[in-house]
């Protein structure tokens, strides 16, 4: 198989994983952007879209404060995503399920994300001690330089998690894709149905509202409501 | 030796476009504190000269840390008081000290604002179209983000060069806080239909009765509840589709 689709991936898990920190922060780190641009980029787009609203979902009251690191979502969105479009094994396995089980397969690995990207932050942690001394010494254009090597430090992060992510992940879609593809048929009906409500669950449980038990049952009934009238 | 030329516009943008790099060399010692001598670096170049840029360069490189959105207010007003500094000028309150007392309550505005309900709001809203299978979802998700948080930068920038201390009193007036909390509700209405939705859709293909759809109110709210008491969102993920596949097999819909 050709390597060129995991290039292109790990061209999207580093524009995505500089995003998440280090530059620009304008969300094209959010799994429901980095997995369908991946998505897109492998000429996949609904796949990355799935699998980018399912983990949006699961990840998304996870927020990044002080010097807290949540999983990195976004190499998980990436990996997951490059997984199902490359490993696709034909039609007779569903699309939906497949997917599923290849977000399944990475999400444990996204832990691992927060390793990498604490050894950023460390390794980060001797360029100001070294802009000090620049500053001693008066050379201010050094400061530029030395502030960009945190940009080559969360990238190598990124490449490192996707890395680790994709492997971590093809091995156990080896061990678990042979034993499962004959159920996935019949269960992916199922799991489109449980899935996202485990994230809305999830995200649920972070929202800090005061009401939000009788607000979102309130919304349910009402949309419930409606589409069963109109639907 | 005394500057006393004010920041030129060019500067000013240079200045509020490094500002984007802001955390690009976050680290657990100083977090942001090289992130924000690079991004007022211009700035400082035109303002001090010699021993005194390196005096204030060192001063500096200590601690900052807050949110990447409402620090640029900070860097704003920084700027406009070592302006006035280094014209002499008396200050109410040091550079420092106004640095330290807007990064702790900028982070956590900023923080819950943008972090915990603009950006769970928009993505809950594209998820509901991406599930539906709407490419723009993403488009959509990315403009809901980023008008406001974009708008904020740079509004915030400029408006804290302008004002220097009085930059909180504008703070306050955008009531970032009551936003949250009015946002927060339409989350969990977004939440709510976006459950409804599924339901509707996905009970049609289990092909089972949509009175079913009523069940799955409590029980979304008892998953909610476990992973609110700790509950791994992963494991909760994994349980359940590892109770479903079981589930389905001991009812022989699936087979052996």
């Amino acid at each position: 198989m050709s390597g060129f689709p995991y290039f292109i991936a790990a061209f999207a898990s580093l524009v995505a994983g500089l995003d998440r920190t280090a530059f620009l922060q304008i969300m094209v780190s959010r799994p429901i952007v980095a997995a369908p641009l991946t998505g897109w980029l492998l000429d996949d787009m609904q796949t990355g879209l799935y699998i980018g609203a399912f983990l949006e979902l699961l990840w998304l009251g996870r927020i990044p404060v002080g010097a807290s690191i949540p999983p990195d979502d976004t190499q998980v969105a990436v990996g997951s995503t490059c997984l199902a479009v490359t490993q696709y094994p034909g039609s007779s396995v569903p699309v939906v399920a497949f997917s599923i089980l290849c977000l399944l397969v990475t999400l444990p690995f996204g832990w691992i994300g927060g390793f990498f990207d604490r050894l950023a932050r460390h390794a980060n942690g001797t360029l100001w001690v070294r802009a000090e001394r620049a500053v001693e010494e008066e050379r201010y254009d050094r400061l530029t330089w030395l502030h960009l090597q945190g940009v080559l430090h969360f990238g190598f992060a990124s490449l490192m998690t996707f890395g680790v992510i994709l492997l971590g992940g093809l091995l156990c879609l080896q061990i678990l894709l042979p034993v499962l593809s004959g159920d996935l048929l019949l269960v992916q009906p199922w799991l489109r149905l449980a899935v996202p409500l485990a994230g809305v669950a999830a995200c649920l449980s972070t929202v800090n509202f005061r009401h939000a038990v009788w607000v979102y049952s309130g919304a349910f009934l009402i949309v419930y409501c409606l589409l069963l009238l109109f639907g | 030796m005394k500057g006393s030329q004010n920041l030129s516009k060019k500067i000013l943008w240079c200045i509020a476009l490094r500002a984007l790099l802001l955390q690009a060399s976050w680290n657990f010692g100083r977090m942001q504190n090289l992130g924000f001598l690079f991004t007022v670096m211009p700035g400082f170049r035109r303002i001090y000269k010699g021993r005194q840029l390196q005096r204030e360069c060192r001063r500096h490189l200590s601690y900052f840390n807050s949110n990447p959105v409402l620090a640029l207010p900070i860097i704003g007003a920084s700027l406009r008081l070592e302006e006035q500094k280094s014209r002499g000028e008396d200050l109410i309150m040091g550079v420092d000290d106004f640095k330290s007392a807007m990064a702790g309550p900028c982070a956590a505005m900023g923080d819950s604002f943008f972090w915990g309900t603009l950006r769970p709001l928009a993505a809950s809203v594209a998820v509901w179209l991406a599930l539906a299978g709407n490419a723009w979802s993403v488009v959509l998700f990315l403009l809901l983000y980023n008008v406001p948080a974009i708008g904020l930068r740079f509004c915030g920038f400029w408006q804290g060069y302008r004002r220097d201390y009085k930059i909180v009193d504008k703070l306050q007036s955008w009531r970032l806080s009551d936003l949250a909390y009015r946002l927060r509700f339409l989350l969990v209405v977004v939440l709510g239909g976006i459950s409804a939705w599924v339901a509707f859709d996905g009970l049609g293909h289990v092909q089972l009765s949509v009175v079913w759809g009523w069940s799955i109110v409590p029980v979304v709210l008892l998953i909610g509840w476990l992973v609110r008491r700790g509950v791994s969102s992963l494991a909760m993920l994994i349980g359940l589709v590892s109770l479903l596949w079981i589930g389905l097999h001991l009812c022989n819909i699936v087979r052996l």
